[in-house]
């Protein structure tokens, strides 16, 4: 009996064994007790194992009160700040994968799955950076996540990661001037990085003004002056430099582990003690990375508590501070708690900060908002899946009054707003704002409804995005509602959850400014923000 | 729940807070797949908010709930054949029936479990919640317990006999104390 039931809880019993078992639970009483009481327990280990893993993540603040918990067997994995470099690698791998196929993709694990990452087209990823300033005039500023084939990356200040296809790794540490020449090759122009070359990128070459440097497998420093000296410093393993002095005399030298080589402005080489300054390496820029992500979410945690505060504040879901296996949605104020119906916890735009995963057509949060405004602001970090087929509902009213409002994507990745005015829907949609590159990102979305100025206007990420003329005289009413997905009341007909994460929603009871808006984005966002990208544009 | 006033709300979150374990119980006896019994909680809950205010207050939410995840049940086999739910309509009949007539013990179970958990040795108790985790297969506490996956199973095989054993000698223990008390 136990080898059935083992089999049939793992899905991998023969549909004879299935017969074999219906008839014995058909024909003996025991059989039947002895079933229900394995499913049964089969139900209770699934309970007691979400509820450690969440027992995990609480205990790691408290750090304490391991006697009185019933069960507190694991502890967390070592290593999150590793673990968080190794995630934001792969994630950008994704996004990396997304933009070469260019075509949307369905989930996430069919992006972990999917490697079609070219040799041929790229040659590196900008895979993170800390205060990043690219020079004004510089022809090419990427983004973190951005792939990069022939390039000259110019950077003012503030430090760059990138890695090579080849598995190289380079910590550029502005003031910069590097060119990325193939999948394994580099070129130093002027300023300093250090590398970091497994022994799969043996060969990892770097151009120097006099000559080039050609790993042997192993960790080094590079500074190139503004005059053209070099300084040449080795962590690890060692490298051949190969080089040319004035007038033309070919030259190599062998570089071990703790040796510094000094190239002069004229190509002539001598060993020096130690590097002039010290190099920032991948655990100091993760570290350093790791410290402003969390400076970042502090910020946040500040602004929730002002957000939760506030006298306009009518509706507000941070998504913070919730166990996991918890089903409500807790309203800041507990007047619009929400029933979380299949949706699942996971990480929002820090670890450790809550949201939730909309995956499966159903999954929504159902609440209910008895109130009616003129004025509003609606807001909320939201990050999609995918934007095909269907539209991507953040909030939906189940009302048959006028005033009833959905507030969503398109299919086309325009922000809408749409009221419901004598059975009818009259939508007010803004400029298409969510192209591939907004896919699998964390976007800050608003729309606010201005009575006195008479506009409704639609922001991404802290930027207005269009303006239209208020054309319904109705309040905007939400009622019975859904967030995540859309009510059946509303007029959009293909329904299906977003399709992907919302951590955070706030409906406030006037209509926020621009300055305001931003505000909301600048200190909620979980990204860097390039200073160089100062346009108007969002 | 269209209609509904916020007090029926919360009403019903509370009710739904309290018995949403027992529910996904409940379906997972008549759906041996997790995955495939989760999906049907959801459909089941949306279907509990709908018609919550068919629900009378101070009568059995559970009960009511459970006929809705039933017929949930039923409409799924209709709807996947045997995909999701392998078994045939008699069986889920008298499993139904026997789990309803088990009901008082399965708190007792549920409490003994937890004390069971704790005599296992680490790396069994890992091993076994390891593959409860949700989304996590027997593949996930093979690697978590550095094991190959034919002896991961093996060793859940042997782990859920042995856990097996101990919440029904723990449930009998329990029920011969109440009986001299």
């Amino acid at each position: 009996m136990h080898d059935l039931l083992n089999g049939l809880v793992e899905k991998n019993l023969p549909p004879s064994k299935i017969r074999r078992l219906e008839n014995w639970l058909i024909d003996s009483k025991e059989a039947r007790y002895e079933y229900v009481a394995f499913m049964d327990m089969s139900s209770s280990l699934a309970h007691y194992a979400d509820e450690i893993v969440a027992d995990e993540d609480i205990s790691e603040d408290e750090e304490k009160t391991t006697d009185n918990k019933l069960l507190q067997f694991f502890r967390p994995v070592l290593g999150i700040a590793a673990l968080l470099v190794f995630a934001f690698t792969i994630l950008n791998f994704q996004n990396l994968s997304q933009e070469s196929n260019n075509t949307p993709l369905t989930s996430n694990q069919e992006r972990i799955g999917d490697s079609s990452i070219s040799e041929k087209t790229v040659f590196a990823v900008l895979t993170n950076s800390v205060g990043l300033r690219w020079n004004q005039e510089a022809s090419t500023k990427p983004n973190p996540g951005e792939s990069l084939d022939f390039s000259v990356l110019e950077i003012e200040s503030g430090l760059a990661q990138l890695e090579f296809i080849k598995g190289s790794t380079v910590i550029l540490e502005g003031p910069v001037e590097f060119e990325i020449k193939g999948t394994n090759a580099g070129s130093l122009k002027n300023g300093k990085l250090r590398a970091n070359v497994p022994p799969v990128a043996k060969g990892f070459a770097i151009d120097l003004p006099h000559g080039r440097l050609i790993d042997l497998g192993t960790e080094f420093g590079l500074h190139v002056h503004d005059g053209g000296s070099t300084e040449i410093y080795v962590y690890d393993g060692k490298v051949r430099y190969e080089g040319t002095s004035d007038p033309t005399e070919p030259f190599s030298r062998e570089i071990s582990k703790g040796e510094a080589l000094f190239i002069d402005p004229y190509g002539y080489s001598s060993w020096i003690e130690m590097p002039s300054e010290p190099f920032m390496g991948t655990a100091d820029l993760a570290f350093i990375s790791m410290e402003q992500s969390q400076n970042r979410y502090a910020s946040w945690v500040d602004l929730s508590k002002e957000i939760s505060q506030l006298p306009e504040t009518s509706l507000y879901y941070s998504f913070d501070n919730h166990a996991p296996w918890t089903r409500t949605l807790n309203d800041s104020f507990s007047r619009s708690n929400g029933a979380i119906i299949g949706c699942k916890w996971t990480d929002g735009r820090w670890h450790g900060k809550g949201a939730l995963e909309f995956r499966r057509k159903n999954d929504q949060v159902r609440f209910d908002f008895p109130f009616e405004h003129s004025s509003i602001t609606l807001a909320a970090w939201i990050n999609l899946d995918e934007l095909k087929d269907y539209c991507a509902p953040i909030i939906s009213s189940d009302s048959k009054t006028n005033g009833a409002a959905s507030w969503y994507i398109n299919q086309k990745g325009k922000l809408v707003l749409e009221l419901r005015v004598d059975t009818k829907p009259m939508r007010y949609e803004s400029s298409v704002a969510f192209r591939k590159e907004r896919i699998g990102r964390w976007v800050h979305v608003a729309t606010t409804i201005d009575p006195v100025s008479n506009l409704i206007s639609h922001y991404i990420n802290g930027r207005s995005f269009s303006r239209e003329k208020i054309e319904s005289i109705y309040p905007l009413v939400f009622g019975p509602c859904l967030l995540g997905n859309f009510a059946n009341n509303s007029f959009v007909e293909n329904k299906r959850s977003i399709s992907g994460k919302i951590d955070e929603f706030v409906l406030f009871q006037n209509a926020y400014t621009e300055i305001e808006v931003r505000r909301l984005f600048e200190v909620g966002t979980p990204y860097e923000q390039l200073r160089s990208f100062g346009s108007s544009l969002p | 729940m269209s209609g509904s006033s916020p007090d029926r709300s919360t009403e019903l979150l509370q009710l739904m807070m309290k018995y949403q374990r027992r529910i996904f119980a409940y379906i997972h006896t008549l759906v041996p797949s997790r995955s495939d019994a989760e999906d049907i909680l959801q459909e089941a809950s949306l279907t509990i908010c709908e018609k919550f205010n068919d629900f009378e207050l101070g009568t059995n939410f559970y009960s009511w709930a459970c006929q809705i995840a039933y017929w949930k049940v039923r409409a799924a086999r209709k709807k996947y054949a045997t995909s999701k739910v392998v078994f045939n309509q008699e069986v889920l009949d008298v499993i139904s029936q026997t789990r309803t007539q088990m009901e008082d013990e399965f708190d007792i179970r549920h409490e003994a479990l937890s004390r069971c958990l704790q005599k296992l040795n680490d790396r069994d108790r890992r091993m076994v919640l390891t593959r409860y985790e949700s989304g996590k297969n027997v593949s996930a506490a093979a690697q978590a317990c550095g094991r190959t996956v034919q002896g991961a199973y093996k060793a859940l095989n042997r782990i859920r006999k042995v856990l097996f054993d101990c919440v029904s000698f723990e449930l009998t223990a329990e029920q011969t104390q109440a009986r001299c008390s």
